[in-house]
């Protein structure tokens, strides 16, 4: 007797995408958290100018957005890695990698770091009103806060990043609030105190001057400002989260990305460009350097031309919101961490074991632990030092983005892939496309880079020091990797997509959970004929419509797949050109395995108990559209309820064609 | 394609192609017998050439758990041919596998008869769901039950 054994749903955080605002909430809350430091650090670093270079920054990273759209539209699975291995081959995308990875495990502790002392600076002024007093240095509490939000944001993203970008949403819709409210009490001040520009005068310190002043070479002119600019760079951290989230962004994914590219601009040129350009025209400069540099959008509030009490919420708003978008950017570097270690698992350069699923949240546990491990240490050696820890940041930030522009231009001049958009300024020679706009990028980029290399000492010492060690570590796993490749697995060519499987006992209990208005059932079988789940991704709106991805594995014998791992390798890689193609359309789909000996008949039984109004299948090769139909119809005479009163359209489709009918 | 009508499979089946017997020792031999039936009806010889040509597609129809089989193929004809044939003892083929039932169709290639021809394989298989209701009737009795269904 017919019988659908075993039931498989799949499960993988991939599998459901996020709107662009909250796409671009997990980019903020990294990228806008510079705001509450980097005005701070810059200004210790080479003098009252810095808001201008901090403008200069926000501004080239509209440029680099825009060179991240054309990168995420020519790859869904993106980032530096993916696109400098394709313009250059493994070795540049390692060490472009590992450089990314340590910036990444320093925007964490530099976030969390800020926010301590945000956090401990309040607690001096307000403490004393309720008679306590605290003997700890403001860097030791920063210190322990710091490994408390790592360890809750380790938890978190556990648990899973929809949870937490949910949370991003709300942190940069207050922040949002407070810093418009900043702006109003500033532009208040400026006009009560009179408006003067900061000075345009730069004036490094010997730190800042880095081997600089070794080699006996003046920080004037041109010189003077692209080292300066190269200072400010610390607040163009998280744009890479961009690449990393472009993948769960959902339909239509690249006017998405746009929307979410456009938002992050406008927010970092409105709170961190303009902040700071406002509190270095309110703040007296020395006050900046003495008592606000770790803490200036405090030292903003307490500056406003308001009564003091109204100073006093204001600050606590802007603590609190620091502490919001500084913990929230812990989060996005964990997410930025295990987004790019992902990807080099992945590609095999990191052992595949790192990869492994939570069994009961589904996300990849140990790559987020170590990635909050490495965090929590660098944390403790830094003692709270925020200054220190700015110092050693940006290093792989900036050569990671010159990799990735240089990148870009090699492949179009390749003619590599299909781009939905082009970074703008192109000129044709022969039939060589010439991307001036993004030469002229990567000039900026790289001369900032490059003379990072020699101010920014401990940056370049720690920097290099890290990416080589990581670079290591990965082309020791890849060589590891190959060789179990080439001796037990033919099918080593295939990347593997983690999922996790859980079981159900009925049939009608999976299909509870499936609500909406439309559902439509495609059934896949071939890796390499998915022609009909196109078509539905391009056809159908997953708002109202159910997508179910049904998989019949014909039970033969006593072979049974009980989880994953135990699928064969042509299976496996089914599944991955389904997830692939689901992130690529940014359409949620519903994965579903069945373990049965006759697949037209769970079809229809799916279909049936689902209350499916659509099938949509690819050809069977061995029956061809019109016979593969015949035997729907026949099963369907078999197993039709007599009370069947609704209708089951069954489209097959394959190459341009279809053929269509109903079942009533 | 849709489908928009139901068909009844007595407007395709004449009663006196419908049979009762024993004594098939093969599908083969069950199919052909079956054609006999057909063949009464088609004057024309090259359109039996042409079944015969294609015969043995017919003789590999799956036998479904119940014990039905459906031999049915399309051919450059304009209506629509078919025979039953019911068994009172059963062809055994494996342990699991008995043919009870045996509907052979010939259908219209043109694509405008598709639709019909995919509605009268779902009827056959739903009408004939328990061939034990068959069995013990008469192929008068058994065309009374079709044309009511």
């Amino acid at each position: 007797m017919k019988k659908v054994k075993r039931i498989f749903a799949l499960s993988t955080a991939v599998l459901s995408f996020i709107s662009f605002w909250r796409a671009a909430s997990i980019v903020i809350t990294d990228f806008g958290s510079s705001a509450y430091y980097a005005g701070g650090i810059a200004a210790r670093a080479y003098g009252p100018a810095f808001p201008y270079f901090i403008l200069m920054v926000m501004i080239l990273a509209g440029f680099l957005l825009m060179a991240y759209i054309e990168s995420s539209s020519l790859f869904t699975r993106g980032g530096v890695y993916v696109v400098v291995k394709n313009a250059f081959g493994r070795t540049l995308a390692k060490l472009g990698v590992s450089s990314l990875v340590f910036d990444y495990l320093l925007t964490g502790p530099v976030s969390a770091v800020s926010a301590g002392l945000y956090i401990a600076y309040l607690l001096e002024v307000i403490l004393p009103y309720f008679k306590i007093s605290i003997e700890l240095s403001p860097r030791f509490i920063a210190v322990i806060f710091s490994l408390i939000i790592i360890f809750y944001f380790w938890w978190e993203n556990i648990k899973g990043v929809r949870e937490s970008s949910s949370k991003n949403v709300k942190i940069v819709v207050f922040t949002s609030v407070v810093g418009f409210l900043l702006i109003v009490f500033s532009l208040y001040t400026l006009f009560k105190k009179g408006f003067v520009l900061p000075p345009f005068q730069i004036s490094f310190t010997d730190e800042s001057l880095g081997w600089i002043k070794d080699i006996g070479v003046k920080a004037v002119g041109l010189l003077g400002i692209i080292m300066a600019f190269g200072q400010s760079i610390l607040a163009l951290s998280g744009l890479e989260t961009l690449a990393q989230v472009f993948r769960e962004i959902e339909d239509p994914k690249v006017e998405n990305l746009k929307k979410s590219a456009l938002i992050i601009f406008t927010f970092g040129i409105l709170f961190t460009g303009l902040l700071t350009f406002f509190s270095a025209a309110i703040i007296p400069y020395e006050k900046i350097i003495n008592e606000y540099a770790e803490n200036l959008l405090s030292g903003l509030c307490m500056e406003l031309a308001l009564p003091y009490s109204l100073k006093i919420i204001m600050k606590i708003l802007v603590v609190i919101s620091a502490f919001l978008m500084l913990v929230g950017a812990v989060n996005t570097s964990i997410v930025g961490a295990n987004g790019i270690l992902n990807r080099v698992a992945e590609d095999g350069i990191l052992p595949d074991e790192i990869r492994k699923l939570h069994p009961k949240y589904g996300t990849t546990y140990i790559i987020i632990t170590i990635t909050t491990v490495l965090q929590s240490i660098i944390v403790i050696l830094s003692g709270g030092n925020v200054f220190l820890l700015g110092e050693a940041y940006a290093f792989g930030v900036l050569w990671c983005l010159t990799l990735d522009l240089l990148s870009l231009i090699v492949l179009r001049i390749k003619r590599f892939g299909e781009r939905e958009w082009k970074f703008p300024l192109n000129i044709n020679i022969g039939r060589y496309e010439i991307a001036v706009g993004l030469l002229l990028l990567f000039l900026v980029v790289f001369s900032l880079a490059f003379i990072n290399i020699f101010t920014k000492k401990i940056a370049t010492i720690s920097g290099i020091s890290f990416s080589i060690l990581l670079y290591i570590v990965f082309t020791y796993f890849e060589k590891k990797q190959e060789t179990l490749i080439d001796i037990h697995n033919i099918y080593g060519d295939v990347d593997e997509e983690k999922v996790n499987l859980t079981v159900e006992n009925e049939i009608t209990e999976i299909f509870k959970k499936f609500s909406k208005l439309n559902k439509v059932l495609v059934p896949v079988r071939n890796p390499n004929n998915l022609s009909h789940l196109k078509y539905v991704l391009e056809n159908f709106n997953d708002d109202d419509t159910d997508i179910v991805v049904l998989y019949i594995k014909v039970e033969k014998g006593y072979e049974s797949a009980t989880n994953y791992d135990k699928l064969m390798p042509q299976e496996k890689e089914l599944f991955r050109n389904v997830i692939l193609m689901a992130e690529k359309y940014g359409k949620t789909i519903n994965p579903i395995i069945i373990f049965s000996n006759d697949p037209f008949y769970v079809i229809l039984y799916c279909a049936l108990n689902g209350g499916f109004n659509k099938i949509c299948m690819g050809v069977s090769g061995s029956l061809g559209a019109e016979a593969q139909l015949e035997n729907i119809v026949v099963e369907w005479g078999f197993i039709r309820p007599s009370n069947f009163s609704s209708k089951i359209d069954i489209n097959i489709i394959w190459e341009s064609r279809m053929l269509s009918y109903t079942l009533t | 394609m849709k489908e928009t009508e139901t068909i009844g499979l007595s407007s395709i089946l004449k009663e006196k192609n419908i049979v009762v017997r024993e004594g098939f020792k093969n599908i083969k031999e069950l199919i052909d017998f079956s054609l006999s039936l057909i063949y009464d009806d088609i004057s024309d010889e090259v359109i039996k050439k042409i079944i015969e040509e294609k015969k043995e597609i017919m003789y590999s129809s799956p036998v479904f758990d119940n014990g039905l089989v459906i031999p049915h193929i399309r051919i450059d004809v304009l209506n629509f041919f078919s025979s039953l044939v019911v068994l009172k003892n059963p062809i055994i083929l494996d342990e699991d596998k008995k043919i009870w039932i045996c509907f052979t169709l010939i259908s219209p290639l043109n694509k405008k008869f598709f639709e019909k021809h995919l509605k009268i394989l779902s009827t056959v298989a739903s009408v004939f769901k328990n061939p034990s209701e068959f069995i013990s009737l008469t192929p008068s009795k058994i065309y009374s039950v079709i044309f009511q269904r």
